[in-house]
């Protein structure tokens, strides 16, 4: 993943922006800090996943942010990366390496003894985040195995767009906001009768090859987990 | 100075108040993670203050749950239950003392759910195929009728004493579809409460064992998949130390001249359950729940909500749609009933 891309998608500023653009622009900042007050995220590229983590749960402790639950997420991603850290405060980029804050600080401290940003091969993307509100729907995230692969904007349509599996490909389509599995290259092509997907937390899954195909950002269902 | 009763009582109130506060001082996280086991996707959110030390509990379960796959799996060439099924009305094949119990209770759930739930259906779920990478088409018919006659869970024989497992008739072959993912559930849970994770959702395909709470205050919220409108909730409940699992006809299907066509079969027909949409049930093993809910699907939401025996809270969403649940889950679990 590019260093640009990471910290666009970390941000979460597309979504937020879409949204946004729909409102006189006289109350987006107003907006913007209502609807995501308080909502917090760190996301680290990094080959040194323990020690990475041991780093931010100490950081994490000490600040605004300790003494709650937070959400974590760690993907895999292939190939060379840059690493480095990205704080998003109330969907805002922070740069940690301008601030004064204590967090700000701790988090320059984190990113010299790891060395970042560098480029890393094959590292992993951790994620700590205090999202309690549904959010609108981010990007495409592509997922083979545990290893996030791929990301897609939402509003790009696209008729055809391969993905390979583990034992064989899919297709999907984006077309007005949604994601639809066309086409499968096994037999019995289960994964098509899947409904398309368009909300945040929503995902199609073909099983064989081991995709998953997910909307960011935190589902509206407002539940834990789902039996079906 | 004098240390009264009353002292004692302050100071050991003041000290109860310091460990509270330092509790809620603690940063917990949510560590999610997702694997592909058992053909299906497992999802494990586990609350903990210390992240490498959940993810390494989460690996380990996970590693429980693949050797339960590679044990009792019908997919894998190298499981107990595929040398038992190879062995069919040959000769007895000895196995794990685990595989017995496994197959012990198997059985035992087919003569309590009279047949509908069925172990032995293996011959016809290969014939249909939803479980393989093949194209689903509509069976013979006379195929069908064939295959019936090597349904039978009271062919199972089941040699305590010198553990080993025979299927009577050539043929016949054991699919624990129906049960085995949740007792894998149930060992994967095992195993993480065993290293001292106790708050966490283990999601395999649906079947879910809940332990714990989400935070100090509140329990873990599920949610029902709407059998139609896929990306929906038909319902959502509250969750704590139990199972719950759900049959459906919308996962693994195909529809064939308009016709629904599903994974699962009526062991006495056959064909696809035609009674249900999806059937869901709570039960205090992931294992137990898994077993019940295929049977309830097969008998029908009238029988079901009939039947004193069958002590289970349960939500049935029936074939024309509607939804019906009893007290048990209504007033225990917070149910509420979406669409």
């Amino acid at each position: 993943m590019r260093r640009r891309d990471f910290l666009k998608y970390s941000s979460l500023i597309l979504p937020a922006s879409a949204a946004i653009g729909m409102i006189n622009p006289f109350t987006k900042n107003i907006f913007a800090a209502v609807k995501n007050s308080g909502s917090f995220s760190l996301s680290v590229i990094t080959d040194k996943p323990s020690k990475t983590i041991h780093m931010m749960e100490q950081a994490i402790k000490n600040s605004e942010y300790g003494s709650r639950t937070l959400d974590f997420t760690e993907y895999r991603l292939k190939g060379q990366h840059i690493g480095d850290i990205a704080y998003v405060k109330s969907q805002k980029l922070v740069d940690y390496h301008k601030g004064s804050d204590e967090f700000s600080l701790l988090l320059n401290d984190s990113a010299r003894v790891l060395s970042l940003p560098d480029p890393v091969d094959d590292p992993v993307l951790l994620r700590f985040s205090s999202q309690q509100n549904p959010t609108e729907a981010g990007g495409i995230n592509i997922f083979r195995g545990d290893a996030l692969i791929k990301q897609l904007p939402l509003d790009n349509d696209r008729e055809l767009y391969r993905i390979e599996g583990l034992k064989g490909h899919i297709d999907i389509r984006i077309k007005n906001r949604s994601v639809k599995i066309v086409s499968a290259s096994c037999k019995h092509k289960t994964c098509m009768n899947m409904d398309a997907i368009s909300r945040p937390g929503e995902n199609l899954i073909c099983v064989p090859n081991q995709i998953n195909i997910s909307i960011a950002g935190k589902s509206a269902l407002g539940v834990d987990s789902i039996t079906f | 100075m004098k240390v009264t009763p009353v002292s004692y009582v302050l100071i050991f109130l003041v000290f109860l108040s310091a460990v509270l506060y330092a509790q809620d001082d603690t940063t917990m996280y949510k560590v999610s993670v997702t694997k592909y086991l058992m053909g299906t996707t497992v999802e494990t959110t586990a609350r903990s203050s210390d992240i490498n030390n959940c993810k390494k509990a989460l690996m380990s379960a996970y590693e429980e749950m693949q050797r339960v796959e590679n044990l009792l799996s019908c997919q894998k060439d190298s499981s107990e239950i595929s040398a038992i099924n190879h062995a069919s009305g040959i000769h007895p094949v000895k196995v794990s003392y685990e595989t017995m119990e496994m197959m012990r209770r198997a059985k035992a759930y087919c003569g309590k759910y009279h047949g509908v739930f069925d172990v032995t259906i293996g011959p016809l779920s290969s014939l249909w195929g939803f479980s393989e990478d093949k194209e689903i088409v509509l069976p013979d018919s006379n195929e069908i009728k064939k295959l019936l006659k090597l349904v039978n869970y009271r062919d199972i024989d089941i040699n305590e004493k010198d553990t080993t497992v025979f299927l009577k008739k050539r043929g016949m072959s054991i699919d624990l579809g129906g049960i085995a993912k949740g007792y894998a559930i149930d060992r994967g849970s095992a195993v993480l409460r065993k290293l001292g994770i106790t708050d966490f959702i283990l999601n395999a395909g649906g079947d879910i064992y809940v332990s714990g709470t989400k935070d100090r205050d509140t329990e873990w919220k599920l949610g029902i998949k709407h059998p139609r409108y896929t990306n929906d909730l038909a319902a959502e409940f509250n969750l704590k130390d139990y199972s719950v699992a759900t049959s459906g006809d919308y996962e693994r299907f195909k529809i064939i001249n308009g016709v629904r066509y599903h994974h699962i079969l009526n062991p006495a027909t056959g064909y696809p359950g035609r009674l249900s949409e999806s059937s869901t049930i709570l039960a205090p093993t992931a294992e137990e729940a898994d077993a019940t809910a295929t049977y309830v699907f097969l008998l029908g939401w009238k029988k079901a909500l009939d039947d004193k025996d069958l002590n289970y809270p349960m939500l049935i969403v029936a074939s024309d749609g509607s939804v019906h649940y009893n007290n048990a889950f209504e007033k225990n679990y917070n149910l509420e009933v979406i669409k």
